[in-house]
């Protein structure tokens, strides 16, 4: 029940805000589109998310077996990580976009 | 590389979170992956290193927890010898030692207990408690150890020489967990495949 409340409240969120946009009439691109983007941004992150988590296990084990100092491959189990190969992701899907038309900068 | 593919991988990325996070998908997995076995009686009960020593010098949660495991189930008499063990921390005690100082004070005689050495992972766990029971003529072992690494400690005490009991685990898992306990189980899981997988590569288990 916890569970289902947890998965309402962003649907909730989602769907007044999207009821906000329309009304507001449009300008805005396709929600398809929107979602489309986000599943690249998660793709991207994901990627980097297993790669870092390769490199770390490699790295480790070539710690262990090269020197005497030892590392625990548990050092790897850490949300940190997780968190940033979100940004590293959002990075790079920004970086590999297309520059957007008009100006950028603000002024 | 191709948008398409991006799409596609982050598309079964949130799908295995949301089926992880939402759906009892990750319990039914901890169910079928970590044992559930009534405990056994057996010739020594060991506690093997769970987290060590906190940055303050006591045990951490998970250290505790688990030496609380292994002060009950000798109290029950499921065997007359109570094996402590886990690695050095930032102070000069070990998790072992410090475990230790704790089982004395809930009422273990002294001489029921045996601290093991220093050691960094399960493997020289298995080789220490063999090298200090060996010599009593103990055999038949019940494992105090965290759920999801339960079959690789086992089978690393087996290749040693053991029979390896699982200590029921305290923490059972339920289908009704809250999206963050079930992410959490995840990332243990995850982590003893990894762990796993390297024993069998090193010849381990």
């Amino acid at each position: 029940m916890s569970s289902l409340l947890l998965l309402l409240l962003p649907v909730a969120t989602s769907g007044a805000v999207i009821l906000i946009a329309r009304r507001a009439g449009p300008g805005h691109r396709g929600l398809g589109d929107a979602v489309r983007l986000v599943l690249e941004l998660a793709g991207i992150s994901t990627l980097f998310l297993v790669a870092n988590l390769a490199l770390g296990v490699a790295i480790v084990l070539a710690t262990r077996l090269l020197s005497s100092v030892f590392v625990s491959i548990y050092v790897l189990n850490d949300l940190s990580l997780v968190a940033l190969s979100c940004l590293q992701g959002a990075v790079f899907f920004c970086w590999r976009r297309p520059p957007a038309t008009g100006n950028v900068g603000g002024d | 590389m191709s948008r398409r593919f991006l799409r596609g991988f982050g598309a079964a990325a949130l799908l295995l979170f949301l089926l992880a996070s939402f759906t009892p998908a990750v319990d039914l997995l901890g169910s079928l992956v970590i044992p559930d076995r009534p405990a056994e009686r057996a010739e020594a009960i060991v506690v093997l290193g769970a987290g060590g020593i906190a940055p303050g010098g006591g045990l951490t949660d998970s250290s505790l927890r688990a030496t609380m495991e292994g002060v009950n189930l000798f109290h029950e008499g499921w065997a007359p010898l109570l094996v402590l063990s886990g690695g050095g921390g930032p102070l000069l005690r070990t998790e072992a030692e410090t475990r230790a100082k704790f089982a004395r004070q809930s009422g273990v005689p002294p001489a029921a207990l045996v601290i093991a050495g220093p050691v960094r992972t399960t493997r020289e766990e298995a080789l220490e408690v063999r090298a200090l029971l060996e010599p009593r003529g103990v055999r038949k072992i019940l494992l105090v150890v965290d759920g999801p690494g339960a079959v690789r400690a086992m089978a690393v005490f087996e290749r040693v020489g053991f029979e390896a009991v699982p200590a029921p685990w305290s923490e059972s898992v339920t289908i009704d967990a809250a999206p963050e306990e079930r992410l959490t189980l995840l990332r243990s899981l995850a982590m003893e495949a990894i762990a796993r997988l390297y024993y069998r590569v090193m010849g381990y288990v």
